[in-house]
């Protein structure tokens, strides 16, 4: 039998080598059994390069790969386990996100949560997986885990990106809004206290506090509407809601402490107290109808005018129902804010009318 | 030429029979063995045989030892006690395997309506 030379054993030796064959003694052994194969073949009188070239055809070019693979499959409990592990979490991950994604479509309930758990189980489950058994593998990066990881990105980025994007909208603009209608009330508040303390000795002075004692019962009413709101959307169906945190009292009465709300963006309380047709809207509307008519009595017509503009509740809230009509707790909150700073100015302009009494 | 998925079950048991004959034998020296002694219809390929070895040797039932040869590493099969002990068990029950086979294919005359 012909010997090969240790160049033509080099020569296969690297070849094998660049096929990654790392486990155990397997590279050994196919290296003596592809050089013994070759030897045979030359038997025949080929020279080694065509004998050589005959034992690769009959190999096929990944067929080395594939046999450490089965290999380490037949071996290996615990990489069967592994690759067992990844195939069904990546199969189940993609499977509920997409049916997550289909309920979204369709606006099923449940889309959230199948697209949560998908993406979950993708991203810790199968994708961790997958980098170490490839990495165990291969020790370099291949295309695959390439396009996954990519994939992977693509799929979260945008996510993640709009999820921030969002809550900084929401710090920076829902929060600072509320604020500033805080510090305005504020303001407002303390201004016509003031105006109502300058004026004590005025003959004027209990017609001033009169009034300024329906606005303080009107603004109660609205404080009362604003805390059963963020009841509703915090609180379990059946327990008791305790605010103590959402709510605070203040040297300006009861202010709503806006960032410890933590159902913001529900619909059902402004639904329920605010838009038209609840009772508490119409009960508002009274209240308000009123408190113009008796304001209507201390004004002369010019001046009403001005300050009546102020109270037309649809400045402030939705006055007809139009289909798909929903308010989110913060947007409803809001609204009710505005309303009662524009009360306490109107009230102010009142109070100064009443003072100038003669 | 005899298919390697028929061939897929006993092959565990051809190799151990092998290496139970001929005390210690390498790759290359199996399937040259096999293909002689069925006259060229059983060959064994790399894919086939490896994975089988290796996990033998995994399971404590193969050893192995490396030795220089012609400038490459020449790696060798042998049973272990413990295989020695599997070997018996392992071709009585290929062998009645064979015979249930047999039962199936070729009933016996006597017994046939046809």
């Amino acid at each position: 039998m012909p010997e090969l030379s240790l160049h033509n054993i080099d020569q296969i030796s690297r070849d094998i080598s660049r096929q990654e064959i790392t486990f155990s003694h397997l590279l050994d052994d196919l290296i003596d059994h592809i050089c013994c194969d070759v030897e045979y073949e030359m038997q025949s009188g080929l020279d080694f390069l065509a004998a050589y070239g005959k034992v690769k055809q009959k190999m096929g070019s990944r067929r080395l790969k594939e046999i450490q693979e089965e290999t380490l499959y037949a071996v290996d409990l615990k990489y069967r386990h592994m690759k067992n592990t990844m195939k069904i979490s990546g199969i189940a991950g993609t499977v509920l996100l997409g049916f997550g994604a289909l309920f979204k479509i369709q606006h099923w309930p449940l889309s959230g949560t199948l697209m949560v758990l998908g993406l979950l189980i993708l991203c810790l489950v199968a994708y961790p997986w997958y980098t170490w058994i490839s990495w165990k593998d291969e020790a370099h990066i291949t295309p695959n885990f390439l396009y996954l990881t990519i994939g992977l990105m693509l799929i979260l980025l945008p996510g993640a990106l709009i999820n921030m994007n969002l809550s900084q909208t929401y710090e920076e603009g829902f929060y600072s809004h509320q604020e500033q209608q805080k510090a305005l009330y504020g303001y407002l508040y303390r201004n016509n206290n003031s105006l109502l303390i300058s004026c004590k000795d005025s003959l004027n002075y209990p017609a001033m506090e009169q009034f300024h004692s329906r606005t303080a019962e009107l603004i109660n009413y609205i404080g009362g509407i604003e805390s059963g709101m963020i009841s509703q959307a915090e609180g379990k169906p059946g327990a008791p809601v305790i605010l103590s945190n959402e709510i605070i009292q203040t040297e300006t009465g009861p202010a709503i402490n806006y960032p410890e709300i933590s159902k913001p963006f529900q619909t059902q309380p402004v639904t329920d107290f605010l838009l038209p047709g609840s009772k508490t809207r119409e009960a508002l509307n009274a209240l308000i109808t009123e408190y113009k008519a008796f304001i209507s009595g201390l004004m002369p017509g010019e001046e009403l005018s001005i300050v009546s503009g102020l109270l037309d509740i649809s400045l402030y809230l939705p006055d007809d129902l139009t289909e798909n009509s929903t308010v989110s707790l913060m947007s409803g909150l809001h609204s009710l804010e505005l309303l009662k700073n524009g009360l306490l100015t109107v009230e102010s302009g009142v109070l100064k009318v009443i003072a100038n009494h003669k | 030429m005899i298919s390697t998925e028929l061939l897929k079950g006993s092959l565990k048991t051809i190799v151990l029979k092998l290496l139970k004959e001929n005390g210690r034998m390498y790759g290359y020296e199996i399937t040259r063995r096999v293909e002689e002694l069925t006259e060229g219809k059983i060959k064994l390929t790399y894919g086939a045989l490896y994975p089988v070895l290796h996990k033998l040797e995994s399971d404590g039932i193969l050893i192995t030892e490396s030795e220089n040869f012609n400038n490459r590493i020449r790696i060798y099969y042998s049973l272990t006690p413990k295989g020695d002990s599997v070997v018996a068990e392992k071709i009585e029950e290929l062998k009645e395997f064979m015979e249930s086979l047999q039962r199936i294919i070729q009933p016996e005359t006597g017994l046939s309506y046809a």
